[in-house]
């Protein structure tokens, strides 16, 4: 019976024995380089951001990046210094790096010596990887920008978190890649997916011995905090259309402003341009000080949005405001005419100009719009009040965020009399500052989106649109975890009959002989716009020019203000046109668009 | 008597033993040996362990060679004073300074001395005496009860240290002994039930902590309703027996919820030591690897690497099992489970031939030292039993137990020359 427990006990250390040493003994062998088992994270890919089409606009590239094994390294110096050169470094600084480096972290991390390897630095240390086992490479998925400084603004660009954010939020982990500006920030956990961890065994001499997970069974990984597969970050779809948004890009041929087209019925951006712009990609590769300084401190402001950051006085552009609020107020009739246009206007002891400085001669509102005479509107301003002005604006979505999803919006200002009485004491404001305010001067401000919101608004025949470059974000399974909002509900309390009789006039504009925006017409599409060209401290003024087509149904509007370009008739509208004829015509073989009013002046 | 005396001297037992103390001084030898292509990436550490280990072997076959030539019945004699001279030193322990929080070894001059070891080969004696005496048969509660004392005594100041592992191999050592000597059935499963109650109940707790039934414990309760009821004759030990087990199972998860959270986690870790890796697990974890890589042939005599790393502690004492696993493979692995087992089978062999009555329990006392012994530490380094600190037979480093191995083989050959005295 003793003997009988004794064999049986034995027989069961035998069983073990065998499964540890025959059965497994590949697993073991593999972990018995590893003197740790380590928890490693996979970072998760990146979601991409996709354009209306499908193409990809923001993707994921492998980079190689080759790190040095201190403890390792310094055991072999001269081995050291010869590897550096074979790989293109400077062995004096490699090693001066390298003694600083265990100075400062005397933990034995792995310093890094080149931020992304090129091929031949990749053979090199594949063909040596005995000699040069101090060296280590590794795979990162790096954010690609295959457009690089299109629409740069919209996607923004990505770096990796700071020990500051570190310290704030514990849900970062070292190394971890966060959105900075644009898309990349507004939908960065969207973006980042859920990271996912894999156990690998790390031999004696620090080296990854490589992923033991997959060897191990269920129960083992569990106990050691478990293992998943990263989730990868979901995909963005814009409702950028390339096509559009390339001819953007192309006609956008002036220094410093902003362009943005959009869908009327839904508010859909099909494209946006901000000037001066940058290659994203630079950030990625890491961007020197000087650059940084260049980047953040220069005189253009490079990084600054314009879309949606800038504000710019609307100039003439907000004469269809003016418009629309006294016909809607009863304030004028279509038909009346004001005093006649003779170059200016005398208002108590001001003499307010018209920029004609021959006069209009008389005017009824068509006219004073497709014109864009002065002195009508200024008449239309003594008519007005401040809070009739704000309420036009606030119609047509100035001085409000339009709620778009980029970063960093701006509200605009559209002042009411409540905002005039702060800003100059109640009552101390004289009724002249309406008369700037009845042609897009003074205190009023909005940006480019805010303006292309206008115009869609009067587009669509008066309905409330939520501007959105984000379509829809989908994630890793298909699901749709996000959709825009492309409703468009009627503006409450709009008046239709007004709102007609200003589209009507915005189609003079292009297609009238006197009209201002004429170097915006397409043949055989009706085009709709209104001109600016607004006066600012900075210098010249602001070319500005807003407009949709075709005028009867609209599918596509636009704004575009160009910083100090003088005259939105002349430099603004000839790219609203060269933007909607690639709309319209997408393969863009027609020919040229003929110009009909070279010399177009407001 | 030359000639008689090589006739009856049992060298199945003689040879594995040597053998095995061989193999050990090979690897303790081994496990300070750098290969040559880990030269310039590991220092050699001098431990000494071979060279001090050395002298512990000679001392040892002094030892063993006296064991043997003593008449065996100054051992009967003598077991009293030995087992007060025990319990003197267990109690003498306690006042000693504690290494890592435990209190087992009294300095004596320049070496330490492990009391809980000598201890080991007292109450085997003292067992075996008290056993041997003819009126002393365990069918009665009475002889029970005395002889659980003997073991219980040094049981509990042992656990006093604490060391949990050795003391341990006092209630193993009892239920053979008495099963020998002829216990009752019924009363050996009265005794024995209730531990295994414990344990189960135990595991049953940290089972349905992770979600699953106690399948063993219900199993186990049906058996011992079972049991009951085949002796429902003998009402009062059935009735015992489903009392003593029915109490246990309440009383345990009590006594448990009433435990710190670390003080559970602690005795979690001693019965399944692979449920924290990087934490107390660790040395089982790194074991599990050196024997695995092992694989069937291993690989060859100095050449094991994991034996290299700090990473596999106690390499030298408790753990050196896997350093020769490592070296010797399965193959080799097998080979030492062989030699224990013949040294265990020929000692129980002994105990049936073996005239004398105190001999004969005593031979099977010591062959429950053995086995435990070699049992629970290769368990151990296999990750089969929790991790005890109980060293190797004839293998790990250190004085004790390889003069206390040695001497326990110079009695059992002393009882095989002496098989047929009364």
């Amino acid at each position: 019976m003793l003997s009988m427990i004794l064999v049986g006990a034995m027989a069961l250390l035998m069983l073990r024995l065998f499964v540890l040493q025959v059965v497994r003994h590949e697993y073991y062998t593999k972990l018995s380089f590893s003197n740790q088992l380590q928890r490693e994270r996979i970072i998760a890919p990146r979601g991409i951001i996709r354009a209306r089409d499908g193409s990809k606009l923001v993707v994921n590239m492998p980079v190689y990046q080759i790190s040095v094994l201190p403890n390792r390294a310094a055991k072999r110096r001269e081995m050291l210094s010869l590897a550096s050169q074979w790989l293109k470094l400077d062995p004096a600084k490699v090693q001066g790096d390298l003694d600083a480096w265990m100075k400062r972290y005397p933990d034995g991390r792995e310093m890094v010596v080149v931020q992304a390897a090129d091929k031949e630095q990749i053979s090199v240390l594949r063909e040596n990887r005995d000699l040069l086992s101090f060296f280590r490479l590794t795979m990162e998925q790096r954010r690609y920008y295959p457009e690089g400084l299109l629409a740069a603004h919209v996607f923004g660009y990505v770096g990796e978190v700071t020990d500051e954010e570190l310290s704030k939020n514990g849900d970062l982990e070292q190394g971890d890649i966060l959105g900075r500006t644009g898309l990349e920030r507004k939908y960065d956990t969207y973006l980042r997916g859920i990271d996912g961890i894999r156990i690998i065994g790390i031999s004696v001499e620090g080296t990854q011995v490589g992923e033991v997970s997959t060897l191990m069974n269920e129960d083992e990984i569990e106990r050691l905090g478990g293992a998943r597969a990263p989730v990868p970050g979901a995909e963005i779809h814009l409702t950028i259309d390339l096509n559009v948004q390339r001819a953007a890009e192309a006609a956008f041929q002036w220094e410093r402003g902003a362009l943005v087209a959009m869908d009327p019925r839904s508010g859909a951006i099909l494209a946006a341009v901000s000037r001066p712009t940058y290659d994203p990609n630079m950030f990625i590769e890491g961007v020197s000080d000087e650059q940084w300084k260049q980047l953040f401190e220069d005189p253009a402001h490079t990084m600054f949005n314009r879309i949606v950051q800038a504000q710019y006085p609307p100039g003439s552009v907000f004469k269809l405001v003016t418009a629309y609020e006294a016909l809607s107020t009863g304030k004028i009739s279509e038909h009346a005419f004001q005093h006649p246009c003779s170059g200016g206007l005398q208002f108590g002891n001001r003499y307010f100009k018209c920029w004609q400085k021959k006069g209009h001669g008389s005017l009824q509102l068509n006219g004073a719009i497709v014109q864009s005479c002065d002195v009508y509107f200024y008449q239309l301003g003594q008519k007005l009040s401040a809070d009739e002005f704000a309420r036009g604006g606030r119609l047509f979505g100035l001085g409000l965020k339009s709620g778009v999803d980029l970063p960093s919006e701006v509200s605009g200002v559209i002042p009411d009399a409540a905002y005039l009485d702060r800003l100059f004491g109640k009552r101390k404001w004289s009724k002249g500052l309406l008369l700037n305010f009845s042609i897009g001067q003074g205190e009023i401000l909005a940006t480019p989106l805010q303006l292309c919101a206008l115009a869609a608004r009067f587009a669509n025949g008066g309905k409330n649109i939520h501007p959105h470059v984000v379509r829809e974000i989908v994630d890793y399974n298909g699901t749709v975890v996000f959709a825009a909002d492309e409703s468009a509900a009627p503006i409450p309390g709009i008046d239709r009959r007004a709102l007609g009789i200003v589209r009507d006039a915005m189609q003079g504009v292009v297609a009238d002989e006197r009209g201002t925006g004429r170097a915006a017409a397409i043949p055989g599409i009706a085009v709709a716009g209104k001109t600016g060209t607004a006066q600012n401290p900075q210098g010249n003024d602001h070319a500005l020019f807003v407009a949709y087509a075709p005028a009867d149904d609209p599918a596509i509007c636009i704004a575009i203000v160009m910083e100090n370009a003088g005259h939105g008739g002349s430099m603004a509208a000839p790219i609203a046109r060269q933007v909607m004829s690639a709309f319209f015509n997408p393969l863009g073989s027609s020919g040229p668009v003929v110009s009909r009013a070279a010399g177009a002046r407001e | 008597m030359g000639e008689r005396y090589f006739q009856d001297f049992d060298w199945l037992i003689l040879l594995p033993a040597i053998l095995l103390i061989a193999l050990g001084l090979l690897t303790l030898y081994s496990i300070d040996h750098v290969p040559a292509e880990f030269k310039d990436t590991f220092q050699p550490v001098k431990t000494g362990a071979f060279e001090r280990q050395l002298l512990w072997v000679l001392a040892g076959l002094v030892v063993m060679t006296v064991a043997c030539l003593i008449p065996f019945r100054y051992y009967e004699g003598m077991a009293v004073v030995f087992y007060g001279v025990g319990l003197l030193l267990l109690v003498a322990v306690l006042f000693a300074p504690a290494v890592k929080g435990a209190r087992r070894w009294i300095d004596i001059g320049s070496f330490s001395l492990q009391p809980s070891e000598f201890m080991k080969i007292a109450v085997i004696f003292m067992l075996a005496r008290f056993l041997a005496e003819k009126r002393n048969r365990p069918d009665s509660i009475r002889v029970l009860v005395l002889g659980a004392a003997i073991v219980f005594v040094p049981f509990l100041l042992i656990v006093k240290e604490p060391d949990l592992g050795t003391s341990l191999v006092f209630l193993a050592l009892l239920f053979p002994v008495m099963y020998w000597r002829g216990i009752d059935e019924s009363l050996l499963i009265l005794f024995m039930t209730p531990l295994l109650s414990a344990l189960l109940t135990v595991f049953s707790a940290t089972a349905a902590e992770r979600g699953s039934y106690p399948y063993l414990l219900l199993l186990f309760f049906i058996v011992i309703l079972v049991a009951a009821y085949r002796r429902r004759r003998e009402l009062f030990r059935s009735i015992s027996l489903v009392g003593l087990n029915v109490g246990v199972m309440l009383l345990v998860p009590m006594a448990w919820s009433r435990l710190e959270p670390y003080q559970q986690k602690r005795i979690l870790t001693f019965l399944r030591p692979e449920s924290d890796i990087l934490g107390s697990g660790w040395q089982v974890y790194q074991s599990k690897l050196a024997i695995g890589s092992g694989g069937f042939m291993g690989k060859k005599f100095l050449h094991g690497t994991h034996k290299l790393l700090a990473f596999l502690p106690e390499r030298h004492s408790d753990f050196i099992y896997s350093v020769i696993s490592e070296e010797f493979g399965f193959l080799g692995s097998l080979v030492l489970l062989v030699l224990f087992s013949i040294i265990i089978i020929r000692g129980l062999y002994l105990a049936t031939k073996v005239k004398n009555r105190f001999a004969s329990i005593t031979a099977v006392g010591i062959c429950s030292y053995f086995a435990f012994h070699a049992i629970v530490n290769i368990g151990m380094t296999t990750g089969l039993t929790p991790v005890t600190g109980l060293p190797l037979p004839f293998m790990s480093y250190g004085g004790s137990s390889m003069v206390v191995s040695c001497f326990l083989v110079g009695v059992l050959l002393n009882f095989s020359r002496r098989f047929y005295e009364y």
